[in-house]
């Protein structure tokens, strides 16, 4: 797969995990523009003006907020909180997957690790992070990383997984009198989301992000990561340490890899290093020359080679 | 039957990752062309592609097909990227991050196409350029600078209706050399 392949994939996956919240909004505007009109006494003309567009995404757009509208009273459609926002943590306990992923969530949280969750619900956007899922890794270069798991991709919407199957069979229902082509489209939006849930079922989302020495966020202005990497991935970039450029590596590793030989692939003597990797993540500064082209290999306590890969900045 | 950008940007908007896939094939290539052309580091020219793109995905919802087509938004969103890139040295991550994207290992095939877009793809910017002049310098004006219709005017000596007529028919003029070439 391709760079610009594995992009088009991630941005797919968040087209599908964005839409439910955007469409709050616009199913907020239609009830206030639909309150306003009646009490005018012009219903008819009204309908003829907000619902019907020209294009039929937008009647898709506005059928699939009537169905939201007649849905939002089944339970399973319920805002999770009573103000409709969702709530900044998850009580649930980590997944036995990540359990096995990172033994590091095994032992009890300390109460730096606690307030880290307690004070970033918010780390990964929308998703919550759970109470218990933020665990302080150290890099051997001494650099501490925070890595934080988040309830299931999309779970910080506000509403339950369960709710879609409600709206596709209150989508189905108004089939016959629905205009067959916003028909269509709404129904592969939902159809799209039904599939995001169930893929994501189970899953929990995964930040590491780099702290300064106070324990604070390194990231801008403490919101978001400053480095945000999955497991599998390493990520390379160039920054300038004390005045001088320095490439740095970093990735987090699964629990088997021992230890992290980089190896410059453009400089001439092809120089390398050998890394080991304690907590699962690695980070290690080397001076520019070593140019652009650098691979990263995981090895297991014996040596083997695990898994090998070749970055560029 | 194709459908139109305007369409795939309201269908992004309510979740259609098929239309969103649509829409990155049929751009992703002037969208690189374009920055190939004026970033010498090709890894550079992948990444703000990766950041026009994930902002795309960011606004969609925001995207008024009554202000101009989707192609000129898109415009308006790589030339924002692009100079924002020169004035701060390094191409920043906002959109991305705020999606949580994954970090994303360029491949050499990868690099391979931004230098290939860079030699025979057509570019966004050119197209533009390519325009007749007072429907360049007025779309430029109102859809890259983002500056109103009266302060056009007021710097061409003309009237806001003009103004507005040049830039409608420049962007209808970019969109058909836009679907002449899909």
């Amino acid at each position: 797969m391709t760079g610009f392949d594995d992009l088009e994939r991630q941005l797919r996956g968040k087209v599908a995990e964005l839409a439910p919240r955007r469409r709050w909004p616009l199913i907020r505007t239609f009830v206030i523009a639909a309150a306003v009109l009646t009490s005018a006494g012009a219903v008819t003309a009204a309908a003829t003006g907000v619902i019907g567009g020209p294009d039929a995404n937008r009647r898709a757009s506005n059928l699939l907020n009537d169905v939201g509208r007649a849905t939002e009273d089944v339970p399973a459609c319920r805002p999770r909180s009573p103000d409709r926002r969702p709530a900044l943590l998850s009580s649930l306990p980590a997944s036995d997957l990540a359990l096995r992923a990172f033994p590091q969530l095994r032992r009890p949280p300390t109460g730096r690790e606690r307030e880290f969750a307690r004070s970033n619900g918010r780390i990964a956007g929308m998703k919550r992070v759970l109470s218990g899922g933020a665990r302080e890794l150290k890099a051997t270069d001494g650099s501490r990383f925070m890595l934080t798991i988040t309830a299931g991709r999309g779970s910080g919407i506000g509403r339950s997984p369960d709710c879609v199957p409600v709206q596709l069979a209150e989508l189905q229902r108004r089939a016959p009198t629905a205009d067959p082509q916003a028909f269509a489209i709404a129904r592969r939006s939902l159809e799209a989301q039904e599939r995001a849930h169930r893929e994501n079922l189970g899953r929990e989302g995964l930040v590491i992000s780099q702290l300064r020495p106070d324990g604070s966020l390194a990231g801008a202005a403490g919101t978001y990561t400053d480095v945000a990497v999955r497991l599998g991935t390493a990520s390379i970039e160039l920054a300038r340490v004390d005045g001088n450029p320095r490439l740095v590596v970093s990735g987090l590793v699964p629990a088997t890899v021992d230890h992290v030989i980089i190896r410059s692939r453009s400089h001439p003597d092809r120089p390398r290093f050998r890394r080991p990797v304690p907590q699962q993540v690695f980070r290690v500064m080397l001076p520019a020359r070593y140019g652009n082209r650098i691979s990263v290999q995981w090895r297991a306590a014996d040596g083997r080679a695990l898994r090998t890969m070749k970055l560029r900045w | 039957m194709q459908r139109t950008d305007e369409e795939l940007m309201a269908a992004v908007a309510t979740g259609d990752a098929d239309g969103f896939s649509t829409f990155y094939r049929r751009h992703l290539p002037a969208v690189t062309a374009y920055f190939a052309r004026r970033v010498r580091n090709r890894e550079a020219a992948f990444d703000l592609a990766a950041e026009t793109f994930a902002a795309v995905v960011v606004s969609a919802a925001r995207f008024d097909p009554e202000r101009g087509p989707a192609v000129a938004w898109l415009l308006g969103i790589a030339s924002h990227k692009l100079t924002d890139s020169i004035r701060r040295e390094r191409v920043e991550s906002d959109a991305r991050r705020r999606l949580a994207l994954q970090p994303v290992s360029i491949t050499d095939a990868d690099l391979e196409r931004v230098e290939e877009a860079a030699g025979t793809d057509p570019d966004l910017g050119e197209l533009v350029a390519a325009l007749p002049p007072d429907h360049r310098d007025a779309v430029t004006a109102h859809v890259v600078d983002e500056r109103s219709y009266r302060e056009i005017a007021s710097d061409l000596q003309c009237s806001e209706a003009v103004v507005r007529q040049r830039v409608h028919r420049g962007l209808r003029r970019l969109r058909e050399h836009l679907k002449e070439m899909t």
